[in-house]
């Protein structure tokens, strides 16, 4: 959990993408997208559904009723689109009160939402514009109308041109050459540099207030304290004490959509190992268990209430040092894949844990998103000792039966495995895969890092042959794959990206990128994804283990809000309590 | 001559000291108990690897974090390693620690007092003075700081035993020093002294063997004190470090987990108590029997 924490700003700018969004949705059944109130708590639930809510129809439920959420850390600043906000309980805190243009499905399908944008066209001509109708109706807290002026003033400070604004990632927003009024306000025209698929990444979040990002000092120090007409959105921040860190938010008068069910949303501040208890304790109403049995325990024997149940955009994963000596040989990387038996490994992780614990066998997709391919299944390269060893053999590295491990020119072969200190599923993983590599005759020695003291360190300075952390899927998995698996090349050298922990360059990522980059189809373009995907496998680059599955208690009764898939946050007027 | 044919014919009647000691300390039925629950408990240590199915390192892939059974008898953790193996293994460490920690540090309490007391002057003084200091100084924040700054590896738990001494002598040093005061005007001593013969050789030879009832019983009551602190130490993170293990770290991974997965932490903790409980019992069992004016009042 640590480490995925730690890892989110790395991985922030691979954040946010759809598949059919852009106006030519996939043919492909999608997965049914509602857990719904059957498959509720229940513990054989499987954990691929999309996203398990309590799906309950607006009439269903009763007007009334309040909430309790928590945050685990003081608000410092409520831009969340600032390097300080840029976090996702403060991201889920904000969402009733934040402007959505898209809606986000369990399995990453953007909807497009009316109360903001009627409607939007995409041309290539042949560079992509994007025509966004917006709602007139949508205003700010203070009444005036969102509009163009917003859109450029958010795109002036997140395109990075001024890096004096503090802006989280400006993914997307350099894609852009210009924005501009149409007809009216209510136009907004966006000319992209050439193709982006994934432009409704961009547009999903909505715009910031034009005042709220007018200056680098208001952008990053104005928002220190709360502004209300900064916001818009079905609720707004009626209190917030800033000793306690409690925010209360009450249904927004100037609200001109479906009136929100709930009268009141209390968010109060709880660090993150009492949180099991204070659900119990019905001082809160939901809480994020992650993938701790105890917590799950915990919540499951709570009053009135139930775990509901998705598979989770995060998955753990091996990342393989291509740089080390004894790893640069992709049949060794590619014999250690097959040696590590990831199904021990996901069952001794996720012990005490419902849900399907079952290894991913894909780097780009989720198993729960739509594009997904068994790349262990179309390669080959899956668990299979026999065919390990016979690598390793190929490779020249042959069995010392004295000592049980493999030798070459004299060398045993010692792969160092960085265990996070204090991090149970990387000191867990680290074991499995000790036993299981052991039988094929590698020996894995366990070296433990002080996340306190070299944490990023050990992973920027590749202080490692095999590492295990946790990267956090997206509902847009094509956006920038480059910045994992990709690099530059300078005069016909390889420079791997920053977040390209294996340092690995591989032909088909840096050949068919720009494709993907460009692509507007999307079904070619998840062709050309799989593609790269299973380049990837193949190459040994990283290895995912297993996808997290998402647990979150509620109370019984709620309804619409639970475990939500990629699609993140609620769409908080449709929360309630079922009649 | 009648008095030296009744003293040989009847030789079994006198008791030698040990004899005498065994004697009292077997009346004590619950130090009895103890003594032999420590055996027991040494016993496990040494040959459990013998009779146990599971060694401590293995991983049984098909049970993680169950509830004791047939196959585990205390359960699994989440790892899959049996608990039973690693609390026999965890145990090992904690009576290793206990006991060189209780050794090192009563012999340095008797040394450093006795030659206080017999010495004087000066050093006298400086000794006091930094038994007083040593007193005073918060142990388990500073063994604390300087375990997590220790260099790692195979042997860094000596490290802690060091530590653990270093602070668990001074209250001793004093209870010696005091008794030595008393000794060191017998005339034996003095005798001693005045044939020339160097005060270590005084303090080992004469005054040492006189406080040896005081030292045992200190020693054995230490092996628990050393057991409790470093059980507390490995608790929180600072004692003996992963991959090594101890009671004090298996109960410190079974902790957070104790409401919903109460077998990590019992198996350990369990073992813990009765461990302290069987030492404390031999403690007092010896103390009884070594202390003339103890409870025994003298008796054979």
């Amino acid at each position: 959990m640590k480490a995925s924490r730690i890892l989110l700003p790395v991985v922030a700018a691979a954040m946010a993408l759809t598949l059919a969004a852009c106006g030519g949705p996939s043919t492909t059944a999608k997965p049914s997208a509602s857990g719904s109130a059957s498959a509720s708590g229940s513990a054989s639930a499987p954990a691929t559904a999309a996203w398990d809510i309590n799906e309950t129809a607006y009439d269903q439920l009763s007007a009334g009723g309040e909430f309790v959420g928590s945050i685990s850390y003081p608000i410092a600043t409520w831009n969340s689109f600032s390097v300080d906000g840029n976090d996702q309980e403060l991201v889920f805190l904000e969402s009733p009160i934040s402007a959505t243009y898209y809606d986000f499905k369990g399995d990453g399908e953007a909807v497009i939402n009316n109360d903001y944008l009627l409607e939007a066209k995409t041309e290539v001509k042949p560079n992509l514009v994007v025509t966004l109708e917006l709602n007139p109706k949508a205003v700010w807290n203070d009444g005036k109308v969102i509009g163009a002026d917003d859109w450029i003033a958010t795109w002036k400070a997140m395109n990075g041109s001024n890096p004096d604004f503090a802006a989280a990632s400006t993914d997307g927003w350099d894609q852009i050459t210009k924005i501009e009024a149409g007809k009216d306000q209510q136009e907004v025209i966006i000319t992209f540099k050439s193709t982006y698929p994934d432009w409704t990444s961009i547009v999903s979040g909505g715009p910031l207030r034009a005042e709220g990002v007018a200056t680098p000092k208001v952008f990053n120090e104005g928002w220190k304290k709360y502004v209300d007409s900064y916001f818009t959105g079905p609720f707004k921040v009626q209190s917030w004490d800033q000793t306690s860190g409690t925010v209360v938010m009450v249904p927004n008068d100037k609200w001109w959509g479906k009136k929100p069910n709930l009268t009141k949303l209390t968010w109060k501040q709880i660090k993150a190992d009492a949180l099991a208890a204070a659900f119990a304790n019905h001082e809160v109403d939901y809480y994020d268990i992650g993938a701790d049995a105890d917590g799950y325990a915990q919540a499951k024997g709570a009053q009135d209430s139930v775990v509901r149940i998705a598979a989770g955009p995060n998955y753990r994963h091996f990342t393989f040092n291509a740089k080390s000596p004894v790893l640069s040989d992709v049949n060794v990387r590619q014999a250690l894949f097959q040696g590590i038996d990831r199904t021990i490994i996901a069952q001794s992780d996720l012990a005490g844990l419902p849900g399907d614990k079952v290894p991913l066998n894909n780097n780009l997709y989720v198993s729960n998103q739509i594009g997904y391919v068994d790349q262990a299944k179309a390669t080959g390269i899956d668990y299979n000792p026999d065919q390990a060893k016979a690598k390793l053999d190929a490779a020249g590295w042959t069995l010392n039966s004295s000592t049980g491990f493999r030798e070459k020119d004299g060398k045993q072969l010692d792969v160092t495995f960085a265990v996070l200190g204090g991090v149970k599923a990387s000191e867990n993983e680290g074991l499995q895969a000790q036993k299981s590599l052991k039988a094929i005759g590698v020996n894995l020695k366990l070296k433990t890092v002080d996340v306190q003291k070299d944490w990023p360190g050990v992973l920027t300075k590749h202080d490692f042959d095999i590492i295990a952390f946790s990267w956090i899927g997206t509902p847009y998995p094509l956006l920038n794959i480059g910045q994992i698996y990709g690099g530059t090349e300078k005069d016909g050298k390889f420079e791997p990206n920053d977040s390209n922990f294996a340092q690995l360059k591989i032909d088909k990522v840096q050949e068919l990128k720009p494709q993907i980059d460009a692509e507007m189809d999307p079904a070619k373009r998840t062709e050309l994804g799989n593609q790269v995907a299973q380049a990837i496998w193949e190459a040994g680059h990283t290895l995912p283990l297993y996808q997290r599955p998402m647990l979150i208690g509620v109370r019984a009764k709620l309804a619409n809000i639970g475990a939500l898939g990629m699609a993140r946050v609620p769409k908080w007027e449709l929360v309630g309590y079922v009649k | 001559m009648s008095t030296a044919v009744n003293a040989a014919a009847k030789p079994a009647k006198r008791l030698t000291r040990g004899r005498l000691i065994w004697r009292r300390f077997l009346r004590n039925k619950v130090a009895v108990v103890g003594a032999v629950g420590i055996m027991f408990l040494v016993g496990l240590t040494l040959f459990g690897q013998y009779f146990l199915y599971w060694k401590f390192d293995d991983i049984d892939t098909n049970a993680f974090l169950t509830p004791p059974d047939s196959a585990h008898l205390l359960g699994t953790t989440q790892a899959g390693r049996d608990v039973l193996a690693l609390t026999v293994r965890g145990l090992g460490k904690s009576l290793l620690i206990g006991f060189l920690v209780a050794i090192i540090s009563t012999s340095l309490s008797a040394m450093v007092g006795a030659s206080a007391a017999y010495l004087g002057g000066w050093y006298e003084k400086a000794m006091l003075w930094i038994i007083d200091l040593i007193l005073v100084v918060p142990s388990f924040f500073l063994i604390a700081v300087a375990t997590k700054g220790a260099p790692e590896g195979e042997s860094s738990w000596l490290i802690l035993v060091v530590l653990l001494a270093a602070f668990a002598w001074p209250l001793s040093a004093r209870v010696v020093r005091s008794l030595t005061l008393s000794i060191r005007e017998r005339e034996y001593v003095l005798a001693a002294k005045f044939m020339g013969i160097s005060p270590f050789r005084i303090i080992v030879r004469h005054i040492l063997p006189n406080a040896s009832s005081l030292l045992i019983i200190d020693a054995t009551l230490g092996v628990g004190y050393a057991i409790l602190s470093e059980t507390g130490l490995s608790y929180f993170g600072f004692g003996v470090q992963a991959p090594d293990t101890s009671l004090g770290t298996l109960i410190g991974e079974g902790a957070n987990m104790a409401t919903s997965f109460p077998w990590i932490f019992l198996g350990p903790a369990t073992i813990l108590v009765f461990l302290v409980m069987c030492v404390n019992a031999i403690g007092d069992g010896l103390r009884d029997a070594l202390d003339p004016n103890s409870a025994s009042g003298g008796q054979a």
